[in-house]
């Protein structure tokens, strides 16, 4: 399937096993592609059901994903945390990805901190977005008992970050279990009886509880709006604050 | 009168205070619902721009004081509610665990003797530390007056605790709130920091945790801005001071909201909200910008500009200072630059380890060079030759340099550091 190709193309599934393994491949040879077919994002995710077999990419001697990410931790913590957060973006920035970690294997841990490189900007700009949304998020999240007691918070965030949030609220949740919901993506990641689980589709969207707020969420809004003080009303600095996208699970925003 | 009717009462009475930090404390998790979250959680936005971060209300806005520019002064006419123990701990629990807030902040009108609000407050933190294990954020206020021995053991449940000072001198406390005593107030600041140092250090010659840290995430103040005809000079040196002598975490600058009649008070359409802005730049450059509280007004000048940053108000002040060049210049003397920040500062003297930087550099680097230009060189030229005094310090006005400005919306029709006192 890789054949499809033109020469010079490297080609992966779109997972993070593939991005890691093709951002390996980029360090250890020190060499980069002139483009990038990420198969999920060019043909959606029905390509990646039908083919043969998962694309994890696209060259033999590729190391897999774990193997390929211990390694480049090991080269440097920094590259690598860069490469999942490129990945969570789900923006098309594999081939700075790939160029950055080709110079990486030439000349070293010096080229992260060459920040007026165009590509590490790049890289930089849409890591930092999705480091921002993780910590806005870290915040935003409002979870809801189900019936059976479990807290569960749904989300709908620009990136594919709700996995990232599961270690925050695992330690802010203590021993209790909840669950995490990714609406619009269709994931959940849920910590049920102190094991971690996953699941997609309408597995996923059945962890929501059916209904949400209840007497605390009308004791939240009344704490919400005394604690404004109107002398220094400014709305423009709220939304700015708290942009719009995220208000729709907000229980203090809605009615 | 209902929790819900307690809880927006006490609430709104606890909105004048401008903390709202969760940050700083390294209180490790309790096996229990909660953990610290170093870097602090902004779980909401009011509609005045505030952050929520924390379950923010009195224990009780009944006080015996009566000082004039309080909302909860003695003779205002306003409904009167306590909280007991349990509501707060519910309230607290339930909000958390629904991620409304890192925690509770909790202060009190002074209702009774200094003593019994202390332990009131500090009940509430006790059941919430020991039968509920909660592991969140306690922010408790140090009523002024109560004995050290309370202090400690509030220290013990709380991540931060804060005793407001309010006034900035003895003459402004004696006319607005005459039966606060300032010995007092930085009585109880002195006994905390000294606490909060001999926890620290014996915590590090434990290496480990032996004991509870006294207010991991140290304490603040806070100070009312244009109650009283206090000068930014007075405030600035004050906040130096804090930081310096007394190792406070924190000062935070509230504009007075007029909230009575009071003849000792100024006229004031509105709050001095860009005042506060620049107090608060200048605070910000106390604590990461490595200036002096002496540097920061020039020695003829009482008040910052309204138009100018501090940061900026300086930089012309001293041209001697620059140019500063881009290649050869320490960390601390970038940060001495209009326009370039921490992030920009350390940027450039990493990215300078490899390679050389050009002027066309800066701006990947984040710095704002639409402010820096007249002040960076680079192999030994400066990046562009400043203009007359006059015209520079409009070009680095917040007009021309599209400042924050929703941050800093000016009151339109309230002009700045005008008093009117009777």
């Amino acid at each position: 399937m890789s054949g499809a190709y033109p020469r010079g193309t490297w080609s992966y599934d779109g997972s993070l096993e593939g991005l890691l393994a093709l951002s390996r491949r980029a360090y250890s040879e020190t060499t980069s592609p002139d483009a990038v077919a990420n198969a999920l994002a060019s043909e959606g995710e029905l390509f990646a059901l039908l083919g043969p077999e998962p694309l994890r990419s696209s060259q033999r001697g590729d190391l897999d994903g774990e193997t390929a990410g211990a390694e480049l931790r090991s080269f440097s913590g920094e590259l690598f945390d860069l490469i999942l957060r490129i990945w969570m973006s789900e923006e098309a920035l594999e081939l700075p990805l790939f160029r950055l970690c080709a110079q990486a294997g030439l000349r070293g841990t010096e080229v992260l901190a060459d920040h007026g490189s165009p590509d590490l900007r790049a890289l930089s700009k849409a890591s930092r977005r999705v480091v921002c949304e993780i910590h806005k998020l870290t915040g935003l999240a409002r979870f809801s008992p189900r019936e059976d007691g479990l807290y569960c918070a749904p989300l709908e965030p620009d990136a594919n970050i709700v996995a990232a949030l599961l270690p925050h609220f695992a330690r802010r949740f203590g021993i209790e279990d909840f669950a995490l919901v990714d609406v619009g993506r269709r994931l959940a990641f849920a910590r049920l009886g102190g094991r971690f689980e996953s699941a997609a589709g309408e597995e996923a969207l059945a962890f929501l509880p059916r209904a949400e707020g209840g007497e605390e969420a009308q004791l939240w809004r009344r704490y919400f709006k005394a604690a404004e003080n109107p002398a220094r009303r400014n709305p423009e600095l709220q939304r700015r604050l708290m942009p719009r996208r995220y208000w729709r699970y907000l229980p203090e925003l809605t009615l | 009168m209902d929790l819900g009717d307690k809880l927006e009462l006490l609430a709104a009475s606890a909105r004048y205070d401008a903390s709202c930090a969760s940050s700083g404390s390294s209180r490790r998790p309790s096996g229990g619902l909660g953990a610290g979250s170093p870097a602090g959680v902004c779980h909401s936005w009011t509609g005045d721009g505030r952050c929520v971060s924390l379950l923010k209300v009195l224990y009780s806005n009944s006080c015996r004081k009566d000082c004039a520019y309080c909302a909860n002064r003695s003779s205002a006419d306003v409904p009167r509610a306590s909280f007991v123990p349990e509501e707060l701990v519910r309230l607290t629990i339930s909000f958390y665990k629904r991620n409304y807030i890192e925690g509770l902040f909790l202060s009190s009108g002074v209702f009774a003797d200094p003593d019994i609000v202390m332990e009131r407050l500090i009940d509430v933190a006790r059941i919430l530390r020991q039968r509920e294990r909660f592991g969140g954020y306690i922010h408790l206020k140090a009523i002024p007056g109560c004995g050290d021995a309370l202090l400690r053991k509030a220290g013990l449940y709380a991540d931060r605790l804060s005793a407001n000072i309010e006034l900035p001198t003895a003459s402004s406390l004696a006319r607005l709130a005459p039966e606060k005593s300032g010995a007092e107030i930085l009585g109880a600041m002195r006994f905390m920091g000294q606490a909060e140092a001999e926890s620290r250090e014996d915590s590090r010659r434990a290496q480990r945790y032996a004991a509870p840290r006294f207010a991991p995430a140290g304490q603040s103040t806070q100070l009312v801005i244009g109650a009283s005809p206090d000068d930014d000079r007075t405030i600035i040196r004050l906040a130096g001071a804090l930081y310096g002598r007394l190792g406070l975490r924190r000062v935070y600058y509230s504009a007075f909201v007029p909230v009575s009649s009071d003849p000792r008070l100024p006229l004031l359409r509105s709050p001095p909200l860009v005042r506060e802005h620049r107090l608060y730049q200048a605070d910000w450059l106390l604590r990461f910008y490595g200036f002096k509280a002496e540097e920061i007004l020039g020695e003829s000048e009482a008040n910052l500009p309204s138009d100018l940053d501090p940061k900026s108000a300086w930089a012309l002040r001293h041209p001697e200072f620059f140019p500063v060049d881009i290649a050869t210049a320490e960390y601390s003397e970038l940060l001495r630059v209009p326009g370039v920040g921490v992030t920009g500062a350390g940027r450039i003297i990493s990215t300078r380890r490899a390679r050389r930087i050009k002027p066309e550099d800066l701006p990947k680097l984040g710095i704002a060079l639409k402010r820096a230009k007249w002040f960076l060189a680079s192999n030994g030229r400066p990046l562009e030759a400043a203009p007359e005094l006059d015209r520079l310090k409009l070009l680095l006005s917040d007009a021309s340099c599209d400042g924050d400005s929703a941050s800093i919306r000016a009151p339109e029709s309230a002009p700045q550091l005008e008093f009117s006192f009777a």
